[in-house]
C-alpha cells in the first residue's frame, strides 16, 4: 500500500512519473499530458517542483522552464464571471 | 470528548469568538466563529478529511492555506469546498465525499496495475471506451452536483464591476504591507488585497523574537510587528484594504487584474502599477506514505498552532534544517508539544540561523543532519517514521534505518516562490536553486514587467525582514514611477538599500547575494523585448 505520492490531486506516484519518462515522455509538457501531474485542482503548487526535480535527475540538469501558467490561477465559479452583482 | 485546542499558551492569547455548532455527517461538533472548518474538525479529533481520487487514500489537510487540495469536503451542499479556508458558521453541515471505490479499493489494490498505464486502459475496442468511462466515473471522483437545479442565482453573486487605482498590491504579507505603507504615506491611491480574512500573511504566525539588526524589526515578535503594520495601514485613508480577495488572473492587453471576492463574486481592478508580493508555497518531499494524514507542511502546522491554537499532535518530528523547520520546532515547544527531533538531509551543520538552532537545542531537541525519512508508518494516520542516514552521495546508507515514534511529521524543507501571478505578466523567468525556484529577471527597482514590481519571497526566498525591506523599496520606487518622487523619497530609498545590504551582508548570504545580482539587470525593457 505504501506509495510515494508526487501529485496529491491526481494521485500520481513517483514510479508513475519514472515509468513515463522511461517510456519517452521526457519533458514537462508531455509528462503532464500522460500522467496528469500539475493539472489537478491545485494547478501544480505541490507537484510541479517535485516533477521538475525528478526530470532534472534524469536529464542531469536543472530545468530552465516550467509549464505555461494561464488564468484563472485560483478556482472561480462560472456564475461569478457571467452574472452582474446587484448593487445595494 | 476530545479537544485539541490550546487554552494556555505562554505568548499567544486566542480570541476564538462566539461558540457555534457544526455538523460532520450529522454529528454535532463544537466550533468557534473565528476558526476555519478544517481547524474546527481537527480540534475535534478528525484527521481524515477526504479520500484521494484514484487510490482512495486517506488525506488530511496539508498546507492549511488553501493551496493544496487535500481538505476538500462538501459544505452546506456545495461540493469540493477547501475547508482550510472556509470559516465556521452556526449549523454548518459538513459531509465527507464518499464513493463506491472507497469500499472497492481493497480489491482494486490487489490488481496491482503497472504504473502509467491508466491512460491506455479500456480504449480498445473503441466502443467500450464510453460505457467504461461512465462506470469508472461513478466509482470515484470528487464531489457530486445536485441532480435538481438550484433556484435563481443569489444576488450576492457575480461581477462587482471595475475599480481604478494608482497602485495595486497583491499579497498582504510583510512585503505587501510595507510597500503600501511607504507608497500610501506619499499620497498614492492604493488597493491592497489578500486572500485571507486578515492582512499580515505569515508574519502573524511568528511567535518568536526577530533578532536581525534591522532597526524596526529587531526585538519584536513577528505577530506584534504584523499587528503594528496593520494599524499603520488603517490610519491611511488612501489605502483600501480588500481581504478575502484573491488575484485570479492578469490580462496584459486590457491591463486589468481579475479577482475573486467572497460570496462567489469577482472584481476587476485597473491599476497604473502592480506589486506582486504573493509569497511562497511549501516544498514537499517524496517518501513512502507522504500523503497520509499526519504529514503536514511546516506552514500548515504553524497556522494550526499559532493562528487557531489547535495542537497538531502530541509528538512530532521535523524534516529540514532551514529557518522554517527550526522555527516551527521552537513554536511547537512553546505550545508544550514534544518534538522528537529535527532531521535534515543537509550535510552542512545547520542551514538556518545559529541562534534559532541553539534555542531549540537548549530544550533538548536533537538536530540530526545527514538523515532523511524513508517512510511514514501507519495506515489512516501517522504512527511513526522510519529514518535513515545518508551516504555522501545522498543515497540511504545500508543498515542505518531506525524507527522514530511520533504522531505527526512536519515538512519544512524549503519554499518555492509563488510565481503563478508573476508569469501572467509575461516576464523572463529563470530557475535559480539558491533563490528557491522560478523567479523573474528584474531591474534594480524590482520591476520585472512594464508596469509590475516584485518583492518578498515570491522574488527570492529569504525571510520576513528582507521581505519588509524589499517591499518598502518597491513601494518607494513605485511612488517615484507615479511621479510623486521627491528628495525625501530618494533619501529613504538610500536608507533602505543600505539596510538591505547590511542585512544580506553576513557571510551566510554570499551565495544568495550573488544569485540576486545574477537575476538583476540594468535595463529590464531590453530583456523583455
Amino acid at each position: 500500500m505504501a506509495k510515494k505520492i508526487v501529485c496529491r490531486c491526481h494521485d500520481v506516484t513517483e514510479s508513475d512519473i519514472e515509468a513515463a519518462i522511461e517510456a519517452g515522455y521526457n519533458d514537462l509538457e508531455t509528462l503532464k499530458r500522460i500522467t496528469g501531474v500539475t493539472t489537478g485542482h491545485c494547478q501544480g503548487k505541490t507537484c510541479l517542483s517535485l516533477t521538475m526535480d525528478i526530470l532534472g535527475r534524469y536529464k542531469g540538469a536543472r530545468l530552465p522552464q516550467t509549464t505555461r501558467i494561464r488564468a484563472p490561477i485560483d478556482p472561480v465559479t462560472l456564475g461569478s464571471l457571467v452574472t452582474k452583482k446587484e448593487t445595494k | 470528548m476530545v479537544d485539541w485546542r490550546i487554552y494556555d499558551h505562554p505568548i499567544l492569547e486566542f480570541d476564538r469568538g462566539k461558540e457555534v455548532t457544526i455538523y460532520l455527517d450529522g454529528k454535532p461538533m463544537k466550533a468557534y466563529e473565528s476558526e476555519t472548518v478544517a481547524a474546527a474538525l481537527y480540534a475535534n479529533g478528525l484527521r481524515e478529511f477526504s479520500k484521494s481520487i484514484k487510490y482512495r487514500r486517506p488525506r488530511g489537510f496539508f498546507c492549511a492555506i488553501g493551496r493544496c487540495s487535500a481538505c476538500m469536503m462538501e459544505v452546506d451542499g456545495v461540493p469540493n469546498v477547501r475547508t482550510c479556508v472556509a470559516m465556521c458558521k452556526e449549523g454548518m453541515q459538513i459531509k465527507r465525499q464518499k464513493y463506491p471505490a472507497d469500499y472497492l479499493n481493497p480489491i482494486l489494490n490487489l490488481m496491482k496495475l503497472p504504473p502509467a498505464v491508466y491512460m491506455r486502459l479500456m480504449t480498445r475496442p473503441s466502443f467500450i471506451y464510453k460505457p467504461a468511462m461512465t462506470v469508472m466515473r461513478e466509482l470515484t471522483g470528487l464531489g457530486k452536483f445536485k441532480k435538481t437545479l438550484p433556484g435563481p442565482a443569489p444576488t450576492t453573486m457575480g461581477s462587482e464591476g471595475t475599480l481604478e487605482t494608482d497602485f495595486l498590491v497583491v499579497g498582504g504579507g510583510p512585503a505587501g504591507m510595507q510597500a503600501s505603507i511607504e507608497a500610501g504615506q506619499r499620497g498614492a491611491n492604493i488597493i491592497i488585497i489578500d486572500d485571507k480574512d486578515r492582512l499580515g500573511g505569515q508574519l502573524l504566525k511568528q511567535t518568536h523574537t526577530f533578532f536581525s539588526d534591522v532597526k524596526y524589526a529587531a526585538g519584536k515578535r513577528g505577530f506584534k510587528l504584523g499587528e503594528q503594520m496593520i494599524a499603520q495601514l488603517s490610519e491611511l485613508p488612501n489605502v483600501k484594504v480588500l481581504t478575502e480577495t484573491a488575484a485570479v488572473g492578469y490580462y496584459p492587453k486590457e491591463n486589468v487584474m481579475l479577482m475573486k471576492r467572497p460570496g462567489n463574486a469577482t472584481l476587476k481592478v485597473k491599476a497604473k502599477k502592480y506589486l506582486v508580493a504573493t509569497g511562497a508555497y511549501e516544498k514537499t518531499l517524496v517518501f513512502e506514505n507522504n500523503d497520509i494524514p499526519g504529514v503536514y507542511g511546516a506552514g500548515g502546522v504553524q497556522t494550526l498552532l499559532n493562528v487557531f491554537g489547535v495542537k497538531p499532535g502530541n509528538r512530532g518530528i521535523l524534516l529540514g534544517t532551514g529557518n522554517v523547520a527550526l522555527m516551527v520546532a521552537y513554536h511547537l515547544i512553546q505550545a508544550g508539544i514534544e518534538v522528537a527531533g529535527v532531521y535534515a538531509p543537509s550535510f552542512r551543520r545547520v542551514r538556518g540561523y545559529f541562534v534559532h538552532a541553539a534555542k531549540i537545542q537548549r530544550h533538548g531537541v536533537p538536530i540530526v543532519t545527514r538523515h532523511t525519512i524513508v517512510k511514514a508508518l501507519g495506515k489512516d494516520e501517522v504512527k511513526g517514521a522510519i529514518m535513515t542516514r545518508l551516504n555522501p552521495d545522498y543515497t540511504p546508507a545500508e543498515g542505518s534505518q531506525f524507527h522514530v515514534d511520533c504522531d505527526f511529521i512536519c515538512i519544512g524543507v524549503g519554499l518555492n516562490p509563488a510565481y503563478d501571478l508573476v508569469q501572467l505578466f509575461n516576464p523572463q523567468m529563470v530557475n535559480n536553486g539558491t533563490l528557491g525556484g522560478m523567479v523573474p529577471i528584474r531591474d534594480k527597482t524590482f520591476r520585472f514587467a512594464p508596469n509590475a514590481y516584485i518583492a518578498g519571497d515570491c522574488g527570492s526566498i529569504e525571510e520576513a525582514t528582507t521581505a519588509m525591506l524589499e517591499g518598502g523599496l518597491a513601494g518607494l520606487y513605485v511612488t517615484e514611477a507615479l511621479g510623486r518622487g521627491d528628495e525625501g523619497v530618494t533619501a529613504k530609498i538610500e536608507e533602505y538599500t543600505h539596510t538591505l545590504e547590511e542585512d544580506r551582508g553576513s557571510p551566510f548570504s554570499t551565495r544568495l547575494k550573488a544569485a540576486i545580482e545574477e537575476i538583476t539587470v540594468e535595463d529590464i525593457e531590453e530583456v523583455l523585448n
